[in-house]
């Protein structure tokens, strides 16, 4: 055999990784991309190589979300892809967990690499799994995972739950975000947008971010709240989309649904730019009347009371990031 | 400290008034009848303060800080956290019996007012500048005669320019004699007088900068409504 020659196995195997590893780059660049990017293309991957490959055998014994995945994965472990016993699956309710060792699993070093870049990931085996579900148990599943670690078990939940129809798409003529006709503005256009405002209604242009995005926050809440077990999933989802649209990135710093109380930072605003670039105000001073509007909705919807929102530092005085506090407005 | 800014009021039509702004330590009287708006600007003055990360004191003379959180809280502002960072501090001067560290009794002379007010300028935060808000300065000169009120005023304001705190005095027309406001009126840099203009049957809020010391500042008269959540609104602004 030519020494030079690559191993074919392991040139596929690298080939797979790779893949998804520039999928998951990809993803990462897009406007509005992130997870489900890949997700959408994992999806898209099993559904071609099961009705190419497996569906001919694929022989369940049940419907049952277990079941079928136990089925989908004996296939697997004949065709020498994976090891069945390296797989646990038990369920709770309608939840079904999976427990993978890693390192025996195919997609390894695609999971460790993304994950060491912090690049947007997801278990293409857990996710073929979740697919089987969707097209076998007559619903819809999500897929919830772990932050992957290269020592511990890899763990994961599917659930009963629509897939979130968020992501940036074309429509005909027009784009859509989350089903709805979107339209891109640069913050020029914006910017000359609120100064107009600011010219001719100056005591009016706060008012009008702030309730302009209170107002639409509550909707997107709306929206997503089912797709969610936790207030925090669903802030975090909703703020993560806010960063994908490249507007702001927020962390959350503290969150104390207990005492309706919250910590958020923010990086990148586009208002403090506006207000600086427009000079929008008389005197540095905070700007970012539709973070707070934005936050207020999200929090307030989260925690069943109204909540406010006061802006503690903010990148148009010079600090480095926004720093919002949330707490009841009662208080 | 930060140095070299001014500051504005924030309210637009009454900001474009003072060009480039008011420097620190300069001093504001604001004069009206009750219920013209002297509090809700005064709220809104509180806003901007926050708002551009400076300090705040407010003595509260004709209702509880508790109800001024209230009144904040409508104007968009929540007090809470600003409490909390020592950014915000209230002065009660208005309830009958001790509420805290910052309560002052309205029987005790206006000597231990100064020096509760240095205690509290002293405690707050020296990276930024600070504004007081005297709401009002003429509840708490009732009773008083006049001669103290005088040397207390002088002596007072005297001393916050010098630490370039920006004053911000309200005075309700009834309560003093014409003649003290004309005695003190030369002791501020900016004097906001509010009134109502128009017919007795459809009176106009109105309001001037009666008297600017350095005569840097436009003196127009200006007409202005309240709004409930915004607070007070410039007419000219509503026409562009």
């Amino acid at each position: 055999m030519d020494e030079n020659k690559l191993d074919k196995d392991h040139f596929s195997f690298k080939s797979l990784n790779n893949l998804f590893w520039g999928i998951s780059h990809l993803a990462d660049k897009v406007p509005m991309g992130g997870k489900n990017y890949v997700e959408i293309a994992c999806d898209y991957y099993t559904e071609r190589m099961f009705n190419e490959y497996i569906k001919p055998i694929f022989k369940p014994v049940s419907t049952n979300v277990i079941d079928l995945c136990m089925a989908w994965l004996e296939i697997m472990d004949n065709e020498g892809f994976l090891d069945k016993n390296d797989y646990q699956l038990y369920n709770e309710g309608d939840y079904t967990h999976i427990r993978v060792a890693p390192h025996n699993c195919t997609y390894f070093e695609y999971c460790a690499a993304v994950n060491k870049e912090d690049l947007p990931v997801v278990c293409p085996r857990m996710l073929s799994c979740k697919w089987i579900a969707t097209n076998y148990a007559g619903r819809q599943y999500q897929l919830k995972t772990e932050t992957f670690s290269e020592t511990e078990l890899c763990r994961g939940t599917i659930y009963p739950g629509e897939m979130i129809s968020e992501i940036l798409t074309r429509d005909g003529d027009n784009i859509t975000i989350a089903g709805e006709r979107a339209i891109v503005l640069s913050t020029n256009a914006f910017g000359i947008l609120v100064k107009t405002i600011y010219d001719y209604a100056p005591h009016l242009l706060e008012r009008v971010l702030y309730e302009s995005t209170y107002y639409s926050s509550l909707l997107e809440y709306d929206k997503v709240e089912s797709y969610y077990n936790s207030d925090r999933d669903i802030i975090g989802h909703l703020l993560n989309t806010v960063h994908r649209l490249g507007n702001i990135r927020y962390e959350i710093m503290e969150f104390d649904s207990v005492n309706k109380r919250a910590v958020v930072y923010a990086y990148g605003s586009y208002m403090a730019e506006i207000f600086k670039k427009n000079k929008l105000s008389t005197s540095p001073k905070t700007a970012c009347a539709s973070g707070k509007g934005r936050l207020a909705a999200y929090f307030t919807k989260a925690w069943g009371e109204e909540i406010v929102c006061e802006e503690m530092k903010c990148e148009a005085f010079g600090d480095e990031h926004c720093e919002f506090t949330l707490l009841p407005k009662r208080l | 400290m930060r140095t070299g800014k001014t500051a504005f009021f924030g309210i637009n039509g009454i900001d474009s008034l003072i060009g480039e702004g008011l420097s620190y330590g300069s001093q504001i009287m604001i004069k009206g009848k009750s219920g013209l708006g002297k509090s809700v600007l005064a709220a809104q003055f509180v806003k901007e303060t926050l708002a551009c990360r400076d300090n705040c004191i407010y003595v509260c003379c004709d209702e509880a800080p508790r109800e001024m959180r209230e009144y904040l809280k409508q104007y968009g502002i929540h007090p809470w956290p600003y409490e909390q960072a020592g950014r915000l501090v209230f002065v009660d001067a208005y309830s009958l019996e001790p509420t805290g560290k910052n309560y002052f009794p309205s029987e005790d002379g206006l000597e231990k007012y100064l020096s509760l007010e240095k205690e509290v300028i002293n405690g707050m935060n020296h990276d930024s500048p600070t504004r007081i808000i005297i709401d009002s300065l003429s509840t708490l000169f009732l009773g008083r005669d006049d001669q103290e009120i005088m040397e207390f005023h002088r002596y007072r304001l005297k001393l916050l320019k010098k630490s370039g705190i920006i004053s911000m005095d309200l005075m309700v027309d009834e309560i003093l004699e014409e003649s003290m406001f004309k005695l003190s009126a030369h002791l501020y840099d900016v004097i906001i007088n509010m009134y109502y203009s128009g017919s007795m049957e459809r009176p106009i809020r109105a309001l001037h900068m009666g008297k600017m010391k350095s005569g840097k500042f436009d003196s127009s008269q200006l007409f202005f409504t309240i709004d409930s959540n915004i607070g007070l609104i410039i007419m000219q602004n509503l026409v562009g």
